[in-house]
This record gives C-alpha cells, structure tokens and sequence, in this order.
C-alpha cells in the first residue's frame, strides 16, 4: 500500500529507498571492481588484437586529419574563386586571369602565369578574391613577378573608408602586417576602418579592398600618425589571381 | 539457528546477495541462465531455519528483492514468504542436510519461488519465463553449493 502510494506520488517508499541506500552503494563498488578486472583480463587476452586495432585507429585519424586539413584548404579556394568571380569590374580596368605559380615568401616575391602576351605591365596590381595582394614588377612574355603588398618596397597610396577619408601611404615591413602613414597627423581614423587603394596613381585603380586596422601608432613629439593594418589577402590562400589592367 | 548471532548473520547473507545482485548476476549469465543470489540465499539460509524462521527470511528476502528492483514488493513478498513455509516445513521432516544437498534444495526453492511468481504476476511469455527458471534453478543449484558449505561454518543445524 506504501508502495503504491509512494508511486503515486513520483517518488520511492521508504522501505525500499532504505535498501537502496544500504545496497546500493557497495553494489556500485564492485560493478566499477568488476568492470576493471574484466577489462584487465580483456587486455591479457587479446594484447595483440588491441595493438593492432589502435595501430589501425592511429592511421585511420592521422588519414582523417589530413583530408580534413586538405578539405578545409580546398573550401577556402573555393570561398576566394567565389569572390573572385564576384569582384567588381572597375571602369576602364579589364582582368586578366592567372595563377600563382611561385611563391618566394623571403622575398615577398610571387610569380604569376601571365605576362607581356597577356598584356601584363610592371606595376599593374594583383589582386586575390579577397583583395590586393602584390603589385607586378617585373613582366615575361609568358610569366611575370610581382612584390607582395607585405614587401618594404611597395610603396601604393590608401586610404581609410571614412567620410571624408583620410589619405596615406601604405607600405610592408616584411611581416604579417601592413602600416599607412597618414599624411595628416590629426587624421580621424580607429581600429575596424577599411583601407582601400586610394587610386592616385594611372596604373592602382581606387576602392580595391587592402585590409582593416588594427592599431593606430601615434607620435605626438614627431606628429605623425601611422595604422597596423591586417591584409585581406593573404599568400596562402591565393592560388587564382587577376591583374587589373 | 538461533539468536541475536542467527540474525545477524541471516541479515548480513540477505544483503550481501542483494548487492551481488545488483552488481553481478547479469556478468555471470552463462548460456542465457542468471544465477539468483537472493534465491540460493534463501535456499541456504532455509536449511538452517524452522518455520516461523523460514516464514520471516522468506518475507525478508522478498522485501529486499523489491526494494532492490523498485519493482511491485506484494509479489515478491508473497512468493518468497511461501517459499521460506516450505522450507521452514522441510525443517520438520527427516531431509539430508549435506553439502550436495543444498545445490538441490536451492534447485527447487528456484522453481516453487518462480512459479509461484508466475502465478501472482503473469509474464508476457511464459515460455521464456519457465525457460529461465529451469536455467536459473540449475545455476542456483550449483552455486548454493559453495555457499552451504561456508555457511555451515557458521551457522548451528536446525533444532527440531
């Protein structure tokens, strides 16, 4: 009758949670002693079967990172030949479609499969999916070099999307990151502004996109004013390029 | 068997087959057959017992085995209260009590207690149920054995 009633209720009798609580913590601890022992005795038994079978696991992941490693790197191609096919047409600028067939990153230095046959002239921009990557310097009948953005040597005027925008020079130290020494030392930029070719030159149109700021390096004493910017493009994920002629 | 000691050691069995059947009974299947610890408890403790002993390590071992289970304690109860009758009425006939002996007397509270049971709450498949039962009588039988013997050392032969 407890029982039933206790059931009723949603909860357990106080005769049988009495047992329970008296039996059911050592049943615990022989079900955990039971379960090693089993496993150690499964161990003893079939060593040679387990080592084979992690070896077998073993290559089974090394062989799932690396398609997923690859897949990841096949789908970011994909996500830059989509921007690619995307990217504005700019007035009076034609593409010219290529492929990165060298990378010299000590050198900043890339080479591309087009050149003077195509119509490719030194100084014409590179551009990936997601944005600018080098400027071409030297041109080939059917291959030309360009210098990464990242390069100390490129020198391209930028300017930061703000209205109205400030202008700069960008330039490359070499490393991951790009620096614009604005020509106004109380330009009004920030981090999270898009800089952009400013297109003061015959050759770099405007509005290519080049990266975003991350920091902003201010020199009261010298009055200068200069932004990290972290490029869109990056070496590694370009493999298709145009050059805007 | 009499006394404080008696009990205490009719408890202390009790409970001890109650964790191993929480713990151990589904890992020793052999050929589909279970063994029952609370039923060779039963059993073996019984052979110790007269009847009002019996009637109460019968009524005892069905309380626990419901409580246990959280399963319907009435049944239980019942089926293994007429089991320890039986055994406590054994007290009072000239039964052998041996080592062997006890593997078949465990062998047949199994049986009476299940079909008992049975009787008081139907399974879905009889069938399998008596299946069962006659593989599990035959496992308790064995396993009773053992427990008989270590029991002895402790407990005193029935006064009739």
């Amino acid at each position: 009758m407890a029982q039933t009633r206790a059931r009723l209720d949603g909860r357990v009798d106080l005769t049988s949670r009495l047992i329970q609580r008296l039996t059911q913590p050592p049943a615990v601890i022989i079900t955990r002693v039971a379960d090693s022992t089993s496993d150690f005795l499964v161990g003893l038994t079939h060593a040679s079967a387990l080592r084979r079978q992690v070896a077998m696991l073993q290559a089974q992941s090394g062989a799932i990172a690396d398609y997923t490693e690859q897949m990841q790197r096949k789908q970011g191609e994909i996500d830059d030949l989509r921007k690619l096919l995307k990217f504005r047409d700019l007035p009076g600028k034609t593409k010219i479609p290529a492929e990165v067939s060298g990378i010299f990153a000590y050198d900043n230095r890339i080479t591309i499969s087009a050149g003077s046959n195509q119509g490719v002239q030194p100084m014409m921009p590179v551009v990936s999916g997601r944005g600018l990557l080098a400027l071409v310097q030297t041109v080939e009948a059917d291959h030309s070099e360009a210098l990464l953005l990242v390069s100390p040597v490129t020198k391209i005027g930028a300017i930061a999307l703000r209205s109205p925008p400030p202008a700069g020079l960008l330039r490359g130290e070499g490393g991951g990151v790009l620096y614009v020494d604005f020509l106004d030392p109380n330009a009004i930029v920030q981090s999270g502004d898009d800089i952009v070719t400013s297109g003061f030159s015959d050759r770099i149109p405007p509005d290519i996109p080049i990266g975003r700021i991350i920091g902003i390096e201010e020199n009261v004493d010298f009055g200068t004013k200069r932004a990290v910017v972290f490029p869109w493009a990056s070496l590694g994920a370009a493999r298709e390029v145009f050059v805007l002629k | 068997m009499k006394g404080l000691k008696g009990g205490a050691i009719c408890a202390l069995t009790l409970l001890v087959a109650a964790v191993l059947q929480q713990s151990l009974a589904y890992r020793l299947s052999v050929f589909g057959a279970r063994p029952d610890f609370m039923l060779i408890a039963l059993a073996v403790l019984g052979m110790f017992t007269n009847r009002p002993g019996g009637i109460a390590l019968g009524f005892f071992d069905g309380l626990i085995v419901g409580a246990v289970a959280n399963a319907n304690m009435q049944h239980y109860v019942a089926s293994r209260t007429l089991t320890g009758l039986l055994l406590g009425w054994t007290s009072s006939v000239e039964l052998p009590r041996s080592v062997p002996a006890a593997g078949l007397v465990a062998a047949a509270v199994t049986l009476f207690a299940q079909l008992t049971l049975m009787f008081l709450a139907p399974p879905h498949s009889i069938a399998a149920f008596l299946a069962d039962t006659i593989r599990g009588a035959v496992y308790n039988g064995v396993l009773a054995i053992p427990v008989y013997a270590f029991l002895k050392k402790f407990l005193a032969p029935v006064v009739r």
